[in-house]
């Protein structure tokens, strides 16, 4: 896997939800990025392969594998993206366990979606 | 102040020394009726000796009778006084004439002995003569002793009772002390630390079982306690993910004014949500409502098989999946709003998770009604199946989100179904091999034989 986003301008949006994700999606989109979507953890890491995103917006309550363990795996493989963990969990220790496993932003449902969009930002540009 | 108001360990020690001065007080007199009743059974008896020995000890020409204690006299019949010679007789004529015939004890002043004597007179022979014995000593020493046994009971005895009185309180401290600890840290423990417990004592007492039972009831309550705050937590997280859809389809139409596609698209969307919301309030409603036991059954009868077709004509359809509807007429004793809820819980349930058909069947099967949905989907995953019942309770693949997909449908159908009197149970396999739930309702019968039907439906 490589470590370095071929595609900064693309966003991988990860939500069991496909409304959220529509949303999420439909900002990211606004701003000027590409997004593409998945709805469980076990179709990130191909996902990741096949578009290399700049960044991950990733909600930690997917089907198997959830969030975390997603992030802590692509992290394990080295692969050094920006990953914005969403959560409608949202407490100190949600947010802890999200920094632990390795992601760069963490943020609690409901959310402004500028908010949303600055963190990609970031994400993106620490890739 | 009413004795309730004292402590336990005041009034214990007040009713000991009570009790004890009682017992004492009763043990006083007692004591002291028989000491002095023993004392001058002493004395006379020593009188008696010494008048059975003066008898003898004239007749045997032994020295003249007396000693230093007691003072003896043989005095004949005309009151003469033989021995001591030259003595005044120790008894009057009276006296002497009741002693010829009988023993006389008399307690009175004898000028030879003292103030306090008791004499002791009667018959003897002496020489072949009947002749009158008179014995006296002093009862001054049987006075003293008297008055110093009062002095001792009354003071020793109070004294004696407020030392039972002290004794009782201090140890009924040492009892209690852990009691007493039990409360202290019982008033320490809040509705946020349900997680700590009693001091226990490392005995086998009734303190000990007290203890016990306190820290079992904490330990049920903390578990109350954790389940309400799980319920909570998962109510909240459910209500954040619409309200986070709500807000972003809101913050698109605001941001796109002039996009009147995505506007109209957005405020659908939000619309969408507010629908999923109050679905979610009225199954958190539902359950609460369940918890208090305010869901009744009533006297309300639906018949299941309407009630189902009219429930799968409400629900909007998904994709491609086909639902059906087969049976016969179940009028069931149950909320027609109820067997509406069920049915639109359950079929809206298997529409996420067919693949292409939903069966719903309505049947008459041991007095009660049985209506079955099951659908050719993957099925509870078998983690899920013993808490598919459970609220919250969701799969890795969401299955059990009926309830605006909060994973309460199922709970909800339990909830109602029970209310009822009926049971409730999930599998897989047939009819289409994904999930089937089984919902038993008692069918509608005479006032009174509903309850045998409650019990048929649950076995």
């Amino acid at each position: 896997m490589r470590s370095v986003a071929d595609n900064a301008s693309l966003v991988l949006v990860v939500d069991d939800d496909p409304k959220f994700a529509g949303i999420a999606v439909r900002a990211l989109e606004r701003s000027g990025y590409q997004c593409v979507t998945r709805g469980s953890g076990d179709q990130v890491l191909g996902a990741v392969q096949d578009h290399d995103p700049g960044a991950i917006v990733l909600d930690v309550m997917i089907p198997p594998p959830d969030g975390l363990d997603v992030c802590r795996q692509l992290r394990a493989e080295g692969w050094t993206g920006g990953i914005v963990m969403v959560s409608a969990r949202r407490s100190p220790a949600d947010r802890d366990a999200a920094f632990r496993a390795g992601a760069d932003t963490f943020l609690g449902k409901p959310f402004p979606l500028d908010d949303l969009v600055s963190a990609v930002d970031s994400a993106v540009q620490r890739s | 102040m009413g004795l309730r108001r004292l402590s336990l360990r005041i009034r214990l020690a007040a009713l000991a020394t009570a009790g004890a001065m009682v017992v004492l007080s009763a043990g006083s007199v007692l004591l002291y009726e028989g000491l002095t009743r023993e004392l001058s059974n002493a004395i006379t008896d020593e009188l008696a000796i010494r008048v059975v020995d003066l008898a003898a000890g004239t007749e045997g020409g032994a020295a003249p009778p007396g000693s230093p204690r007691v003072t003896a006299q043989v005095i004949d019949q005309s009151g003469e006084v033989l021995s001591p010679p030259d003595a005044d007789p120790m008894i009057g004529t009276a006296e002497l004439a009741r002693a010829s015939q009988e023993q006389i004890v008399v307690d009175r002043e004898v000028p030879l002995v003292g103030e306090n004597a008791r004499v002791l007179a009667r018959p003897i022979t002496v020489n072949g003569a009947d002749v009158v014995g008179v014995a006296a000593t002093s009862t001054t020493a049987l006075t003293v002793a008297r008055n110093r046994l009062i002095v001792v009971l009354v003071i020793a005895g109070p004294l004696l009772a407020i030392g039972i009185g002290i004794g009782v309180w201090a140890l009924t401290g040492v009892a209690l002390r852990p009691v007493r600890r039990m409360a202290s840290q019982a008033a320490t423990i809040s509705a946020a630390q349900v997680s700590r417990r009693l001091p226990q004592p490392a005995r086998e007492d009734e303190i000990a079982e007290l203890g016990r039972t306190l820290n079992g009831m904490l330990e049920r309550i903390e578990n109350a306690v954790a389940r309400e705050r799980a319920f909570i937590d998962d109510a909240a997280h459910e209500l954040r993910t619409p309200i986070a859809v709500l807000r972003g389809e809101l913050e698109l139409a605001a941001h796109d004014p002039d996009d009147p596609q995505a506007v109209s698209q957005s405020l659908a969307s939000a619309l969408e949500e507010t629908d999923r919301l109050s679905d979610l309030a009225d199954g958190l409603l539902a359950l609460a409502r369940a918890d208090a036991g305010q869901l009744r059954p009533g006297d309300a009868t639906t018949d299941m098989l309407a009630a189902a077709r009219t429930g799968v004509e409400h629900l909007p359809p998904r994709g491609e999946v086909a639902v059906e509807v087969h049976g016969e007429p179940a009028v069931v004793q149950a909320d027609p709003e109820w067997v509406r809820h069920i049915v639109s819980n359950l079929v809206g349930n298997a529409q996420r998770h067919a693949t292409s058909r939903i069966i719903v069947t309505v049947a008459v099967a041991d007095e009660c009604g049985l209506l079955v949905v099951a659908d050719d989907g993957a099925g509870f995953p078998s983690n899920l199946l013993p808490h598919a019942f459970d609220r919250f309770a969701r799969a890795d693949s969401a299955r059990g989100q009926v309830s605006g997909g909060a994973g309460l449908g199922l709970a909800i159908v339990a909830s109602l179904t029970q209310a009822a009197g009926g049971t409730v149970s999930a599998d897989n396999g047939p009819p289409l091999g994904g999930a089937r739930v089984d919902v038993r309702v008692p069918l509608a019968t005479e006032p009174g034989s509903h309850r045998d039907l409650i019990n048929r439906c649950a076995e």
